[in-house]
């Protein structure tokens, strides 16, 4: 328990760093949000001055942190300059459509990469093995927005998915199964493409990992005791060879916000990702704060589940 | 002959924090008194989890105690920082028990003999090759050995290769923790009768480094040692000359270990004597 | 009566990666009747592991069984598939290894570990695997069995774990059990204790026993017949009496000389050198022409390195493989 609470503190503290830092750069990029408007001559320098008093940017930064850190302790994340509303709620919404594709993909690509990896290591060496690692390679070496581009080229000439967004135009009139069913081909695009980027490197840990493990002791043990093959590979072998493929799923948790930025902005689907990028380059300054804070939450979050399941799966661990 | 070596009060303890919270500790050493004699042959005797391999690391300046006192040539180990430890170091050298993974397997038999003259000396390459070459020929591997890495040895030749590399500084004391038990008992045989060469009384006295031998092989301890030292749950409860040792044990450790090691009390060429 | 297991003529060969091929194993035979304990005694590098893996298939992959046969009251093992072999291990024949910290697995209690070889031969309820394995369990553990049956395996000492290696090994009550120096990274107290198990199993269960060690210390007392390997092959193949008392191969004579007896402490002499065999231990690369100890024999004649010596009766009632006795 003990091991458990000091990694929760650890989380906690490094949440607080996080935000310290987004907040020190953000406000130390040349410029804010009001620099813009100074170019239109229509907007006279004293309602400048006047409005970037009401969103406190001439204040000390120090002070600034402070205002928005009691603010989030209310639950709100401060307010955007360019969408004129809470930044909470905003992020929400964005949030949830982007948690929509990366849930889906991460749940995909881990029920694929497990059983892959599992067999390709059981055959180690043969060309059932060769096979699966060299197209991991290739995939691996393929940069993410290459894999993009190409599947929407795909699409867009076969005319059988739709080439970007979330739903289809007049989609909020259809029946709910319908809807559905237009969600999930609006999806499909992203999330192909998302499960294939993050194929190769789960499909390599997960073969190196229980491919170790077949050569332990124990295993050659167990077969010994004339324990069949398929439960010495899921009972003997996997758990086993757990503890580095825990610390990858924590990952995989921690990007879930943060990893399909790029894959979003191609096939334009309105996620967390555009939505943060707009707000870097306008300057809105809070939005990104919030933002930041927000995929920083799931990355420690991630990192600390990692944490507990260790701790339950690994009775070594416990002991120390 | 000096003492050279005096523990007084040993003690060692690894404290532990459980996942509970609860804190506990493990005394691998208490109260330990020993005292090497220059030129001797030592055997340091008990079960696993007994302390010798706790205290062959104290002595060895490997562990730092958590009480108690060294005494090294009239110099007091416990109080002396890292640096001034470094000069003592090459004076008190160990040996381990597996051969097999002691070595940097990147290393050739000839940088493995180099490194402590590297670390410690300023010989030249050439005259440390040849010292290199003197140094196999004592612990009786061929010359031509310097080029080969310790994966191409075998089990006893490694081992023979580890008592050279200690060998190399001319150690006042060499220890051997377990380093003859995962050997065959013919390999056994022939380092036991090396390491009664390298103490041999005719051998000058600044030559001939005291020999101690951490086993829980009970024979090889009585024929090799002349005095063996009986450990159990981090005490020394027995010590003496090997006769009495064998001859008339007073603990009940010593008689678990004669009981258990030779069970025959011996075999001769005649039959069994029981 | 018929023998449990039979061995005939097995041979292996190891193709190591540089191209060098070892010949670990050169036409052994053996015959293990029900409830016998054999010994099988050897330096490193006599065979005497590859044989005892062999029996069962678990060799390397590196490895090659050149003909030969295992059988196990008829049937040849080395002709089974795989799935076949699986339902023979563990349950008819069964293993255990030196390192017991490293044949159980790392992240399972104990217990459950002893479960799942009775998952893997039996079509038992849950309840009664638990039920049997707790029986077995502290027949083995007299004390302390509820705390170390789910205990996980670094909790336990180095003892304690070998003999829930024996206990998984022996759940199924398999009619032999392979023991590959199962004693040698214990202190003196644990090895008599995994002694006095596996003799109060034999007593109980009629086990045949096959016992790889270095050591014939610990076959005193214990073993029915000992068979000595050197350089592949069987040398010597007596009952474990006779051969403590007198030896027959000059190879046998020289091991025995060279482990010290306690009682020569006593007589304190000038030269405490231990007898030792001299030369090298034989190169298992080359096919030798002759018999393979003949370089470093005492005793050594012409024909020696001229052929390989067959076996024949010794005066100890056993066989011998030495131009001494005919040959």
């Amino acid at each position: 328990m003990r091991y458990l609470t000091r990694r929760f503190l650890h989380a906690v503290f490094l949440l607080a760093g996080a935000t310290v830092v987004t907040f020190l750069f953000t406000a130390l990029a040349p410029g804010n949000y009001f620099d813009e408007m100074r170019l239109n001559p229509q907007i006279s320098p004293e309602t400048l001055t006047a409005l970037k008093a009401r969103y406190d940017l001439d204040k000390p930064l120090g002070i600034r942190y402070l205002v928005w850190l009691k603010s989030l302790a209310h639950g709100e994340m401060g307010y955007s300059f360019a969408y004129n509303s809470p930044v909470a709620t905003l992020l929400v919404q964005r949030a949830r459509n982007t948690l929509l594709l990366t849930i889906t993909a991460t749940l995909l690509a881990w029920s694929i990469a497990l059983p892959l990896g599992v067999w390709s290591a059981e055959r180690s060496g043969r060309w059932a093995d060769r096979l699966v690692t060299g197209s991991s390679a290739i995939l691996l070496v393929i940069p993410d927005i290459a894999l993009a581009l190409g599947f929407l080229m795909i699409a867009v000439h076969t005319r059988w998915l739709p080439a970007g967004g979330m739903a289809s135009v007049g989609s909020e009139t259809l029946s709910f199964v319908a809807r559905l069913w237009d969600l999930s081909r609006h999806m499909f695009l992203p999330v192909t493409i998302l499960v294939f980027s993050a194929q190769p490197l789960l499909v390599r840990h997960v073969r190196s990992a229980v491919a170790e493990t077949l050569g332990e002791g124990f295993i050659r043990a167990a077969e010994g005791h004339g324990i069949p093959r398929g439960r010495l590979l899921w009972r003997y072998a996997l758990p086993a060879a757990a503890n580095p493929l825990i610390s990858l799923f924590g990952f995989s948790i921690g990007a879930l916000l943060s990893g399909s930025l790029l894959i979003e902005v191609v096939t334009s689907w309105p996620g967390l990702g555009p939505f943060l990028l707009e707000a870097i380059l306008a300057r809105d300054l809070y939005v990104v704060v919030g933002g930041v804070l927000l995929s920083t939450l799931f990355l420690v979050a991630g990192n600390f589940i990692a944490d507990v399941m260790l701790f339950w799966a690994d009775p070594r661990i416990r002991a120390e | 002959m000096e003492a050279l070596l005096s523990a007084e009060n040993l003690g060692k303890e690894y404290s532990s924090r459980h996942s509970s919270g609860a804190k506990t500790s493990v005394r691998a050493l208490d109260h330990a008194n020993l005292t090497i004699w220059s030129g001797t042959r030592v055997a340091i005797v008990g079960a696993s989890g007994s302390g010798k391999s706790t205290l062959a690391a104290c002595l060895a300046c490997l562990e730092k105690p958590s009480a108690g006192s060294i005494r090294f040539k009239n110099q007091e180990l416990t109080a002396l920082s890292e640096y001034e430890l470094r000069s003592i170091r090459p004076q008190i050298q160990l040996v381990f028990q597996d051969p097999a993974t002691v070595f940097n397997p990147n290393f050739t038999v000839l940088k493995v003999l180099e490194e402590p003259w590297i670390l410690q000396t300023k010989i030249a390459a050439e005259e440390r090759r040849e010292l290199a070459r003197e140094l196999l020929a004592r612990v009786g591997l061929p010359r031509n050995i310097l080029g080969r890495g310790p994966r191409d040895l075998s089990g006893g030749q490694r081992q023979r290769l580890a008592i050279a590399r200690a060998l190399a500084l001319e150690p006042k004391i060499l220890i051997l923790d377990e380093a003859l038990s995962a050997l065959d008992y013919s390999v056994q045989a022939q380092i036991a009768n090396l390491l009664l060469d390298l103490s041999d009384r005719s051998i000058p006295p600044t030559k001939r480094p005291a020999i101690v031998l951490i086993t829980h092989d009970l024979v090889m301890a009585a024929r090799f040692a002349e005095e063996i030292v009986v450990m159990q749950g981090g005490h020394i409860v027995e010590s003496g000359p090997t006769q009495k040792i064998i001859g008339s044990p007073e603990h009940e450790a010593t008689f678990a270990l004669l009981a258990c090691t030779t069970g025959i009390a011996s075999i001769t060429e005649n039959g069994p004597v029981v | 009566m018929e023998p449990l297991l039979e061995v005939q003529n097995l041979s292996v060969c190891y193709h190591t990666p540089a191209g060098a091929d070892v010949f670990a194993l050169n036409g052994a035979n053996l015959r293990i009747e029900p409830g016998e304990i054999v010994g099988v005694l050897g330096e490193s590098g006599s065979g005497k592991s590859t044989l005892a893996a062999s029996l069962l298939k678990m060799l390397p992959p590196t490895a090659e069984m050149e003909g030969g046969a295992v059988l196990l009251q008829g049937t040849n093992l080395l002709k089974l598939d795989r799935g076949e072999l699986a339902r023979i291990r563990g349950r008819h024949i069964s293993l255990i290894y030196q390192e017991p910290a490293v044949a159980l697995h790392p992240t399972m209690r104990v217990g459950a570990q002893i479960e799942e070889i009775l998952r893997a031969h039996s079509d038992d309820s849950q309840d009664e695997r638990h039920r049997k394995a707790r029986e077995l369990f502290d027949a083995i553990f007299t004390a302390d069995a509820d705390r170390i049956y789910s205990s996980y395996p670094h909790q336990l000492s180095g003892g304690q774990r070998q003999k829930i290696a024996i206990a998984q090994a022996i759940v199924c009550r398999p009619g032999l059990l392979i023991a590959d120096e199962p004693t040698s990274s214990l202190d003196p107290m644990a090895q008599r204790e995994i002694i006095e198990l596996l003799k109060k199993l034999r007593r109980e269960r009629n086990l045949a026993i096959l016992f790889v060690t270095h050591s014939l210390e610990m076959l005193h007392g214990f073993a029915n017949r000992v068979v000595v390997m050197y350089a592949g092959r069987i040398i010597e193949d007596c009952a474990a009496n006779e051969l403590l008392r007198s030896p027959q191969h000059p190879y046998t004579q020289a091991l025995l000389k060279c482990r010290p007896r306690v009682e020569q402490a006593e007589n304190a002499l000038d030269d405490l050198r231990i007898p030792v065999i001299p030369g090298e231990p034989p190169d298992l690369s080359v096919r030798v022409q002759g018999c393979a100890f003949e370089s470093r024999c005492l005793e050594r004649m012409q024909i020696c390195r001229e052929r390989t010596p067959e076996f024949s009766n010794s005066a100890n009632g056993g066989r011998v493989r030495c131009f001494k006795f005919g040959g």
